[in-house]
């Protein structure tokens, strides 16, 4: 488990960083093009690469912060025995989706991989360099789910997270 | 019958409490599964959800608000604007409607419109007299102009699943947030002078006036170079988030020298899992949407609609009354990606302008906001105010009838949405 | 219906390669009994143009439409479309696209490795530049300018001109015109009319800088396991369809330019000697499909510039 805990949280840095560096690329993207005419091929392109690296990275650790957002209007109005059942069949079902994410993620990811595949953007990136990103992110996702429903099955819910937007 | 079914299961999963966007992802992969269709959809809605350009504006624009924030900028806006209104009757109702709708210009999100105005604002015009649940009602309802005027974070997923311009859609969202501060305003001057029993603000002095607009005047040209900078077509949205993001820093880190690495970081942080959550979702809204799809959903309920209003007059009360009673129990952003792809097709055969219906979604989902049990603005001014969830759901409810006049003032003189973006 | 094909589309239903594809829908359903049905989803409501090359190939649906460069990644000889100034005629286009021509045969054939097969190809017209102030007559007219593009090779041809290529999304473009994001633009006339582009630019330049194709692909492995007598009717239907947009093509075009003269655009055909200068400084873009492609690129650059 806290092996688990320490993944989560360097992934989520990472994610974190990823972002930051998303806003410097795309400043000096406008601070070349306006300044300069000269706009970068690569800015856009990297910072999408970036965007789509730090969500499946950074989403176990939100799970188990429990900061996704959900509906709480009910749940909370049920004993506490019945809320823990709910919070286990709810990581079971993130667990399954995340599963055939990863499972059929992987297979893009190979297809491309295998056939030495390309973006044909303008940097021309080698496709599964984003595609790879959801088996990575989501079988940390899995098992980060199957963690929680055992953590819920061992002992009392933590409070929720606070709901963004 | 299937639709009835999915409803069904779509609303147990939601108030099962499983997070949002797994129990979207799920019941839209069951769907496939069920139909026979290929579960790559999954995957690969995943992917093209992150791959969209104009979502990289969603964590840049929080870098930039989350950034100010911690830089205390929104104390400083509430100064500035109260010193120069505060003494008028009314005058700290209108400094806190004002504050909330610059402070809109510089955030996406209405709860950190709510949470940053009310902070500053609740204490002061509670300490004045105000009324209490006025006050609660006011905040809850300035802080969704933070989603109507722009930079929104709903009207750049509604532009991502519609493929409309993002920057029309902002452009768009400008007059009705003005006619809506408007509303407010006129609202605040009225309860002031009937119901009264505040205590008056003393007129600020000329030095006080200079310092607290000196001070709060980065951030206010910061607003207007991102909004300017979007109008005139220098940037892009995702660009001029950037841009705003870089400002933000130096007003922040270099002018203000209010914000440490240590409150950076958090700010930093903050927008991270704010993004992954909004991200995820809009993901397993993708697999959802494209389930419905593939059962002929939207087309049957498009079908429905048309045979049952015949008129655009009777389809907005059709609509505006569902999203009203949806937004009772949902957040914002479930509500735009599960019926947008719904109803949009109804409503452009009937007429409708996509940019005008994007605000309309809008300003539904700001209902959604205030409306209890399920209301996000509600909860944030609950836990700044300590107070309760039925005073605050009290007071919103005047603001509440406020936006539906903006509803009715927005179909029957359309061009105050569109206005802006097409015809200025 | 025995067998149903799911066709994806990015474009809206009532833009021309949509009403192809529902007379392909009611050619195939009338020809087979209702034994076909066809369902086509329009507006990139499954898929994305960027999306459909793999969701095809991968078997997630059994047809898609794509515009040709999609397939760059994969095949870097399809690009050949774009060269630019390449196939700049009608007479030119059709000899390459003739199913067989050594044009297109190494195509169809690189496309086979994906997973997907080529059932017919889809003419959107020639690509056409847009500006404010007078016509873009060669090279000089775009240095220093912010020209939009929707592609490499494309933003390859604009940089050896000395323009700075901006990547602009359909959707976009309306906005990035009025509000001079970028100075000059490129689309297929089509889209002038379908979004009102003279709005915001008072000047086409007919230079048909790129050949813009569709193709329809169907994923093989399900194309390979339908019925012979299936595969026959969809085949003709296919061939038909074809066929009929091609011949459409110049009418339509014809059509567009028509509406947006009468919109108030001016309209410039550039003269032989300035499509001289344009040829000239489109070398490196040559150079650089030759480095890319091997002596399939050349021998299939050599062939479309005999024709
Ligand atoms: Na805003
Ligand atoms: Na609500």
């Amino acid at each position: 488990m806290r092996l688990l805990d320490a993944v989560e949280l360097m992934a989520a840095r990472l994610a974190a960083i990823l972002l930051v560096a998303t806003g410097v690329m795309l400043t000096y993207e406008v601070v070349a093009r306006y300044f300069f005419v000269k706009p970068t091929i690569w800015a856009a392109e990297l910072s999408q690469l970036c965007l789509i690296w730090a969500c499946p990275l950074a989403a176990p650790w939100v799970l188990s912060a429990r900061r996704h957002i959900r509906v709480t209007a009910v749940t909370q109005l049920l004993p506490m025995g019945l809320r823990r059942g709910l919070e286990i069949a709810a990581m079971l079902v993130v667990a399954g989706f995340s599963l055939i994410v990863l499972w059929f993620g992987f297979g893009i990811f190979h297809d491309s991989w295998a056939r030495g595949r390309t973006t044909g953007t303008m940097l021309d990136l080698p496709a599964w360099l984003p595609e790879a990103a959801i088996p990575a992110g989501f079988a940390l996702l899995t098992v980060s789910a199957l963690g929680n429903a055992w953590r819920a099955a061992a002992g009392p819910l933590p409070e929720e997270g606070e709901i963004a937007e | 019958m299937t639709i009835a079914i999915i409803l069904a299961l779509l609303f147990g999963l939601l108030l099962a409490g499983i997070p949002v966007a797994f129990a979207l992802g799920a019941l839209g992969l069951g769907m496939l599964w069920a139909g026979g269709f290929s579960p790559l959809m999954a995957p690969q809605a995943v992917l093209s959800t992150l791959d969209g350009f104009i979502l990289l504006a969603v964590p840049l624009f929080l870098l930039m608000s989350n950034i100010l924030l911690k830089g205390g900028v929104g104390r400083d806006l509430f100064a500035a604007v109260q010193a120069w209104v505060g003494h008028w009757p009314g005058g700290l109702a209108i400094a806190t409607i004002v504050s909330c709708g610059i402070f809109a210009a510089i955030s996406g999100s209405s709860v950190a419109t709510a949470a940053t105005i009310g902070t500053v604002a609740a204490p002061e015009m509670i300490s004045r007299g105000y009324d209490k649940r006025f006050v609660y009602g006011l905040l809850a309802a300035g802080g969704t102009l933070g989603i109507l005027i722009p930079p929104s974070i709903p009207l750049i997923i509604y532009g991502f699943v519609t493929e409309e311009s993002v920057i029309a859609l902002f452009m768009a969202g400008v007059g009705p947030g003005l006619a809506l501060i408007g509303l407010f305003i006129v609202y605040s001057v009225i309860h002031a002078r009937f119901f009264g029993g505040y205590a008056p603000v003393p007129r600020a002095s000329r030095s006080e006036r200079v310092i607290a607009t000196w001070r709060a005047a980065p951030s206010m040209v910061l607003a207007l170079v991102v909004l300017a900078g979007i109008y005139t077509g220098a940037f892009t949205p995702t660009e001029a988030a950037a841009i705003g993001f870089a400002v933000a820093l130096i007003i922040t880190g270099l002018i203000l020298r209010s914000l440490t690495l240590r409150a950076l970081w958090q700010a930093i942080w903050e927008s991270m899992v704010t993004t992954v959550a909004i991200l995820l979702i809009i993901a397993g809204a993708k697999v959802f949407g494209k389930a419905i799809t593939l059962y002929r959903i939207p087309q049957e309920i498009s079908g429905f609609l048309a045979d049952t209003v015949s008129t655009p007059l009777g389809l907005v009360v059709l609509v505006s009354g569902v999203l009203l009673l949806m937004g009772l129990v949902f957040e914002a952003l479930s509500m735009i990606l599960i019926m947008t792809p719904v109803l949009l097709p109804a409503a452009m055969a009937m007429g409708f302008d996509p940019i005008w219906f994007g605000i309309f979604m809008v300003v539904m989902v700001e209902c959604a906001l205030i409306t209890p049990p399920v209301g996000l603005n509600l909860y944030v001014i609950q836990s700044v105010t300590r107070s309760s969830l039925m005073d605050v759901s009290r007071g919103t409810m005047p603001f509440l009838a406020l936006m539906l006049v903006l509803v009715a003032i927005l179909y029957a003189w359309p061009d105050l949405a569109l206005y802006i973006p097409f015809k200025l | 219906a025995e067998t149903t094909l799911r066709i994806t589309l990015q474009l809206p239903l009532k833009s021309h390669l949509g009403q192809n594809l529902v007379l392909f829908k009611n050619e195939v359903e009338a020809a087979s009994n209702g034994e076909i049905a066809v369902e086509i989803y329009d507006s990139a409501q499954l898929y994305k143009d960027n999306e459909v090359p793999q969701a095809v190939g991968s078997g997630s649906i059994e047809m898609g439409v794509a515009s040709l460069t999609r397939y760059v990644g994969d095949a870097p000889i399809v690009d050949i479309f774009y060269q630019p100034f390449l196939l700049d005629t009608e007479d030119k286009v059709r000899k390459a696209v003739a199913p067989g021509s050594p044009v297109r045969a190494p195509i169809d054939a690189a496309i086979a490795e994906t997973g997907s097969t080529v059932l017919w190809w889809q003419a959107y017209g020639g690509s056409i530049m847009l500006s404010n102030g007078g016509p873009i007559k060669g090279p000089d007219d775009l240095k220093g300018k912010k020209v939009r593009v929707f592609g490499k090779t494309l933003g390859e041809f604009v940089e050896a001109a000395g323009g700075a290529p901006t990547i602009v999304s359909g959707s976009e473009q309306y906005l990035a015109y009025q509000r001079g994001t970028v100075d000059v633009g490129m689309t297929g006339v089509s889209g002038v009319q379908s979004r009102k582009l003279w709005e915001v630019m008072d000047t086409i330049t007919i230079t048909n800088n790129a050949d813009i194709e569709f193709i329809v692909v169907a994923n093989t492995d399900f194309w390979n396991n339908l019925p012979e007598d299936h595969r026959a009717i969809i085949q003709a239907a296919a061939l038909k369809a074809e066929q009929t947009v091609r011949d459409d093509m110049a009418g339509i075009e014809a059509a567009a330019y028509a509406e947006a003269e009468a919109n108030g655009m001016a309209i410039y055909t550039p003269t032989a000697e300035e499509m001289a200068t344009w040829k000239a400084a489109s070398q490196p873009v040559y150079d650089a499909f030759i480095a890319a492609t091997g002596e399939t690129g050349k021998a299939m650059l050599e062939a479309a510039q005999s024709f």
